[in-house]
């Protein structure tokens, strides 16, 4: 017996002198393994998968911390996220959470500052939730903002105003909010841009060729289709048969990848999709390179790409938690002050993301607001030749 | 004028698509007695099975011949009418008007759960199957596609009407529409009634989502056409097959001249309330239609 106690005690006891376990945190995210984008969602949380990994390895271990990530199927389905949330918060208490898509959005944003867990979303934000004070922050700007960056530089690159035809639905408020973005951009820079018309259409059309044949009647320079990739079919196909090419620009929801489903690259070709973090196809980016070397599954791409980015930056966020309150005392409000108190470089992103900065008036970076953009050219999806791209200044509409 | 001419053959196209829809509403309602809510959902289940024998047989190394692919369709939608008639709708003979309503909301939620749970919500391409690009008629481009599928539904309209007025069986269908008990005391099979409404349904649905995705993209949304078609079913009379073009011509081109000379004073609005606007009013001044049986039981 006195041995066993014996025994028993030198155990405890080296236990004890021995060197302390890291600290573990939980970042949950959102996926949608069976709503509408349940097709590219491996994909998307490879790259989750992947910057952890490489984080925990390579920088945790040094900070004597480690991230679980968690993550679970809301099914792009606000009711699901509304349901499943307040059992996250309870059993998980995650220092952060990586939204996906509006019904994160609109169903956590009001709850977040009370929850005290701040929510960074992959996808781009809408105008109508640029209010200050919240905790739901985007890596990207709005929509308009992206669309916005390739404007400008098609506007300098054609020496005049540029004309833009947009199409849209009305059936979704966020992409009526895209056009009054795009709308306040050419009110701001009435000698930049001019918004020609607004064609507004069915999410799944059946044809859109009366609505193109009356938008081209103005000599647009481009057509935006920020809404449905039916949407951006539809408008190839109806300016296939008017005999015309104008080129589509489209975001990354709807984006070339999304279209080439349904029409041939070539026929899009001239097209473009805009966003705001690195091209997947970019040249020289240090993020492709660690997503390869730890990845478990998955291949990279657009959705990669842009999950790749949000992950990585709630990581380097932790980072700075960690720094200003130590390994033990990370709460999501440490890591709400860390991104608030921070700026951080394209470089600390691995080139993922430009260099950001967040503050209290708008759930997106502030500041110098960057985009980029890809382009079809000779039926292949490639970077176009605008590297990041100075959005300019929008006021809020 | 060329122009307004020309909104208007695209509107009359596009509405035809709608009152192709609305006929696959119209023969499971002239032959049953069922507004099918899910109308939408069954086209989109008859798209899916296409692809299955298309595009996604294709991928898995199997290359099977459009015209067997398309027989495969209409058998496939002929096995999945018959399911859902024998499973949701036989034993609601004879219920109300309302358990059977009920029951075509319950199908819809059921359709699209399942069409998720088969095949899964992300898009994919439709194959092609009609031409793409468009002819010159005189001064007018008319969409290849879209005048395939008018002249599609001006035959079949005319077959159906045909078949549901002339042939033996088709008035069958029409007494047991009129009320199922009394169809039962003359000896009319309501069981067969409905089962063959639910074939000719489907498989009616499966050739609309060829007109309206062959070469685009298929994916959960499309169900939407469901409830832009069922106004033009409406309007056209709810027992009326020749009423279910007619109505589509006169919504697809109300629709477009609103796109192009009301949406922009609107911001868009008026293109998208006018079907509903229609249907509406429709239902206020003559609850039948324009060409329906003046009997219909209001919910």
């Amino acid at each position: 017996m006195r041995l066993k106690s014996m025994i028993l005690a030198g155990a405890t006891a080296f236990c004890l002198a021995g060197p302390a376990s890291a600290e573990t945190y939980v970042m949950t995210a959102s996926a949608d393994y069976s709503g509408p984008f349940a097709d590219v969602m491996p994909d998307a949380m490879a790259g989750l998968k992947a910057m952890v990994a490489y984080w925990n390895e390579e920088v945790g271990a040094g900070l004597d911390v480690e991230v679980n990530l968690n993550i679970h199927d809301m099914r792009y389905d606000s009711a699901v996220v509304a349901k499943t949330w307040p059992a996250i918060l309870s059993s998980e208490n995650p220092v952060m959470h990586l939204g996906f898509g509006s019904p994160d959005l609109v169903t956590l944003m009001g709850r977040l500052p009370n929850d005290k867990v701040p929510m960074l979303l992959g996808t781009a934000m809408v105008g109508l939730v640029w209010k200050p004070d919240g905790w739901h922050f985007s890596i990207r700007p709005t929509y308009s903002h992206e669309f916005a960056g390739l404007f400008a530089d098609l506007q300098a690159k054609k020496g005049d105003v540029l004309k833009i035809a947009a199409v849209s639905t009305q059936t979704q408020a966020g992409f009526v909010d895209q056009v009054n973005g795009v709308k306040q951009l050419a009110a701001q820079y009435p000698d930049r841009f001019e918004v020609t018309s607004v064609q507004w259409a069915d999410t799944s059309p059946v044809s859109l060729t009366p609505q193109v044949r009356s938008a081209l009647a103005d000599g647009p320079d481009l057509i935006l289709v920020g809404g449905t990739t039916a949407q951006v079919i539809a408008t190839a196909k109806a300016m296939q048969e008017l005999g015309q090419s104008v080129p589509i620009v489209a975001s990354t929801h709807n984006g070339l990848y999304e279209s080439s489903k349904g029409i041939a690259l070539d026929q899009l070709d001239g097209s473009y999709s805009a966003f705001s973090f690195a091209a997947p196809g970019k040249a020289d980016l240090p993020i492709r390179d660690v997503f390869e070397k730890y990845k478990t599954d998955g291949k990279w791409g657009l959705i990669t790409a842009q999950a790749s980015a949000q992950a990585i930056l709630a990581l380097r966020v932790l980072e700075n938690a960690v720094a200003a309150v130590g390994k033990e005392n990370i709460t999501g409000q440490a890591m709400y002050d860390a991104l608030m108190a921070n700026e951080y470089s394209e470089e600390q992103l691995l080139g993922a993301l430009p260099s950001l900065d967040f503050d209290t008036t708008a759930p997106f970076p502030v500041g110098a607001i960057k985009a980029t953009a890809e382009v079809v050219k000779d039926g292949k999806i490639v970077p176009a030749d605008t590297g990041w791209i100075d959005v300019p200044q929008l006021e809020k509409w | 004028m060329i122009e307004f001419f020309q909104i208007l053959i695209e509107g009359a196209l596009v509405g035809l698509v709608y009152g192709l829809v609305a006929i696959s509403f119209v023969v499971i309602y002239r032959a049953s007695k069922i507004i099918n809510l899910a109308q939408g959902e069954v086209l989109v289940f008859g798209a899916f099975m296409l692809w299955t024998f298309t595009e996604g047989a294709a991928g898995v190394g199997w290359d099977i011949p459009l015209p067997v692919a398309l027989l495969l369709t209409v058998g496939a939608c002929t096995v999945f009418g018959v399911t859902v008639e024998r499973t949701i709708f036989r034993p609601l003979i004879g219920q109300s008007a309302f358990t059977i309503f009920m029951a075509g909301v319950a199908l819809l939620i059921l359709l699209r759960g399942l069409a998720q749970l088969i095949w899964g919500a992300e898009s994919r391409s439709a194959p092609v199957i009609l031409p793409e690009g468009a002819i010159e008629i005189g001064p007018f481009l008319v969409n290849s596609r879209l005048l395939i599928g008018a002249i599609f539904t001006l035959v079949l309209t005319q077959a159906l009407h045909v078949f549901f007025t002339r042939s033996r069986l088709g008035l069958r269908l029409a007494a047991v529409a009129e009320d199922h008990t009394t169809a039962l005391s003359l000896g009319v099979s309501v069981r067969q009634a409905i089962g063959v409404a639910w074939v000719l349904g489907t498989v009616v649905a499966a050739a609309a989502a060829v007109v309206l995705l062959s070469g685009s993209i298929l994916s959960l949304e499309v169900a939407v056409i469901g409830f832009k078609a069922l106004p033009v079913a409406l309007l056209g009379g709810m027992e009326s097959i020749r009423g279910a073009p007619l109505a589509g011509l006169l919504i697809g081109i109300l629709e477009v001249l609103a796109s192009a000379y009301l949406d922009p004073l609107t911001n868009g609005a008026a293109s998208g309330v006018l079907p509903y606007a229609v249907m509406i009013a429709v239902l206020l001044i003559r609850p039948y239609g324009l060409f329906g049986w003046r009997k219909i039981e209001r919910l």
